[in-house]
């Protein structure tokens, strides 16, 4: 498997997160380590760049009348109008798709969901391993759930919140991925992994 | 530079090196777990660690700039990093102009454009040195870059030049630093252009000119290295912790 | 600020109820280490040198010896000059103040368990009239994810043990030529920090931990003594839990004594 360095030329047409590749001269380079597959280059390491409809979790850190600004961990601050419905106060954890993306990092975010705080974790791991985490339409998240029982919600930002009594499990599994995030095969090592855990 | 001493006997240098030779580089990537990127370097006798964290939220507000990433960069020297005393604990001078330097070299290498309004913070820390500790430090900068994920133009590849008992000589270690007669750090980006540049000491135009060609030669078994070691860290497992 | 103080008041909540159902996040028991791991000798410039691990947080230690002037009533002995800090390296801080007060904190608390133990023999460094050994010694907490207090004085407890000591001629160092280690005289100190969430006591707390614990109790120990205590945080404690973290203490410290060896 070609692994590729920044400033290497990438002779197929790939497409890519923005910012892990670039056009010049016609030509394409990539930006960050990765490698290609199926067409797509796949980076092995990606700083965050938000993308509209993103599905993201966040805190509430501040909350004036009808504006609520919101934590997702990363240089990109969420803001939400607020309306009549849904209860956000300071500190609400929320999920919610991002709108747009203003010009100062600010994210517009919409569908805003209050998450219940009881028997859950948030955790934080770097929004460019997110992806081994969900897995092949969903394969890995699906299996990390059913081993652990846990009910596991993602933030594509990078946050995630645990559900269940086997928490510590899922963040094993989870640390695991993530030491990994740039081999191939896991879904079979984690499993494995969830399988002998007590 | 008023102490003599041989730095050159019948062609060998004290290490026993030969004058074009370079020292034995080991590089690690993603050593620190709580950065965003990270690596360790080990040229010669050097030891040195560098640390990213980025793209943050610029803040205070008004260190933010609407066309692209600001990108700070901080080099120090541990008070124990030298064989003799014990040294200055914080900014010297010296660690300041290196640490503006590393950061001009560094800005042509990132594509700050791609995420304005935030900002990237290097930090490069010498924990033990051998001379040469800026184009060190600088290659140790770049690869912790390329761990956090930043979008890069290509890699760094860093190398001393120089001049000591008036033979041209490349990678420079200690003694070759403080007692020869010329030293002239740089460092070349991967269209071989010179994104870091000094010299210090007497040389003429033509030594000049052999030790670009020297040096350029010197940067491309560096870039050797740095991919080796970027195939090598990406092909297993990456425990951030770190191995001395 | 009020964004980093929100997100510390949530995470705090969120670990509290963990607790509730008698587990910590990581399945660790109360008074249970994370897994600890050193290497000693690591800076060869350095007379002495250790790196301590207490699961992903990084301590560093080395020492330099030089020739100083006594301290003023101290002409008899040595003198020992400790500095410890947060690295940017681990906090990604671009803030450089001589006063920031977890710098200092951590230095004073790493210098209190040091000097207190007496476990160097400061008098076997002096030379000569106004010629005397400096233990200068230097800490960086180079990755952080809590006890950082716990894993700097054991990088540097194993960093005094393996410092070499250089022969003196002349009034001058001659650091090529090694006669021995540096002399000691009592047991290395070694610490454990207990951190209080509610009425739940927790040693070797990780970051998230940290920042939800109300206080924290930092004990280090020397063979049968207490060498030094400090406890820190807004929150307060109660001199039974004092005791039981006293003997806590001198019962981890055998544990962790066999990574001084």
């Amino acid at each position: 498997m070609k692994i590729y360095l920044p400033g290497d030329l990438i002779k197929d047409d790939v497409k890519a997160n923005k910012v892990a590749i670039r056009s010049e001269n016609g030509k394409t380079y990539a930006c960050v380590v990765g490698t290609v597959k199926d067409g797509f280059f796949k980076p092995f390491e990606l700083a965050y760049i938000p993308s509209v409809n993103d599905k993201i979790i966040g805190i509430v850190y501040e909350k004036k009348a009808r504006i609520a600004f919101v934590d997702t961990g990363t240089a990109f601050n969420g803001i939400l109008q607020l309306t009549n419905e849904v209860n956000i106060e300071q500190g609400s954890i929320i999920m919610a798709r991002v709108m747009k993306i203003e010009d100062d990092n600010n994210l517009l975010l919409t569908d805003v969901k209050t998450l219940k705080k009881e028997n859950a974790m948030l955790i934080f791991i770097h929004p460019s391993k997110i992806a081994r985490i969900i897995g092949k339409e969903g394969s890995m998240l699906s299996l990390i759930k059913e081993k652990t029982q846990c009910q596991i919600l993602i933030g594509l930002n990078g946050y995630i919140v645990i559900y269940g009594k086997n928490v510590k499990n899922v963040i094993k599994a989870i640390n695991f991925i993530v030491e990994r995030a740039h081999l191939e095969n896991l879904t079979n090592q984690v499993s494995s992994l969830l399988s002998k855990g007590g | 530079m008023a102490k003599k001493m041989k730095l050159i006997i019948n062609g060998k240098r004290l290490d026993g090196r030969n004058p074009l030779e370079l020292r034995n580089i080991s590089i690690k990537l993603g050593v620190i777990k709580n950065a965003d990127g990270s690596a360790y370097i080990e040229w010669g006798k050097n030891k040195i660690i560098a640390s990213a964290f980025g793209p943050k939220e610029a803040l205070p507000k008004h260190l933010a700039d609407p066309h692209r990433a600001v990108l700070r960069c901080v080099y120090m020297m541990a008070p124990f990093c030298s064989l003799e005393e014990h040294g200055k604990i914080g900014f010297t001078r010296r660690s300041v102009e290196i640490s503006k330097l590393l950061k001009e070299a560094l800005s042509d290498i990132v594509l700050l454009d791609m995420f304005p309004n935030t900002i990237i913070d290097v930090y490069v820390n010498v924990l033990q040195a051998d001379g040469s500790t800026r184009v060190a430090s600088l290659t140790a900068a770049s690869l912790a870059l390329l761990n956090a994920g930043l979008p890069l133009k290509g890699l760094i590849a860093a190398v001393s030049g120089g001049k000591a008992d008036n033979t041209l000589i490349i990678d420079l270690g200690k003694e070759e630093d403080n007692y020869g007669q010329a030293d002239m750090p740089i460092a070349y980006n991967s269209n071989g252009d010179i994104i870091l540049f000094q010299a210090d000491g007497l040389l003429t135009k033509e030594e000049i000119e052999k030790l670009l060609d020297y040096t350029n030669e010197a940067a491309k078994k560096i870039f050797e290295i740095e991919r080796n070691a970027i195939y090598e860290t990406y092909g297993k497992e990456m425990k951030k912790t770190l191995r001395m | 600020m009020s964004k980093q103080f929100i997100l510390a008041r949530e995470k705090k909540a969120l670990i509290k109820q963990f607790l509730k159902n008698g587990e910590r996040i990581d399945g660790r028991k109360n008074f249970e280490y994370r897994e600890i791991e050193v290497i000693k000798n690591v800076i060869q410039n350095a007379e002495g040198s250790a790196i301590a691990k207490i699961g992903a947080t990084q301590a560093l230690a080395a020492i330099k010896l030089d020739i100083i002037a006594p301290f003023p009533n101290e002409e008899d002995r040595g003198g020992l000059i400790i500095n410890a800090e947060f690295s940017p390296l681990a906090t990604g801080k671009m803030e450089f103040s001589q006063f920031d007060e977890n710098n200092i904190e951590l230095s004073r608390v790493v210098d209190r368990a040091i000097r207190s133990s007496e476990c160097i023999d400061m008098e076997k460094l002096f030379i000569e009239d106004g010629k005397v050994f400096g233990v200068f010694l230097d800490v960086y907490i180079i990755d952080n994810n809590g006890n950082a207090f716990d894993a700097a004085l054991l990088a540097s407890s194993l960093a005094i043990k393996n410092c070499r000591f250089p022969k003196v001629e002349n009034g001058k160092i001659i650091r090529e030529e090694i006669i021995g280690n540096l002399p000691l005289k009592n047991p290395l100190p070694l610490s454990c920090t207990f951190s209080k969430i509610d009425d739940y006591l927790l040693l070797d707390a990780t970051y998230d931990e940290e920042i939800a614990s109300d206080a924290q109790l930092i004990i280090a120990t020397s063979g049968n003594y207490v060498c030094s205590i400090q406890k820190r945080g807004e929150g307060s404690i109660k001199k039974g839990e004092v005791l039981k973290l006293i003997d806590v203490s001198f019962e981890q410290s055998k544990t962790l004594r066999k990574y001084l060896e």
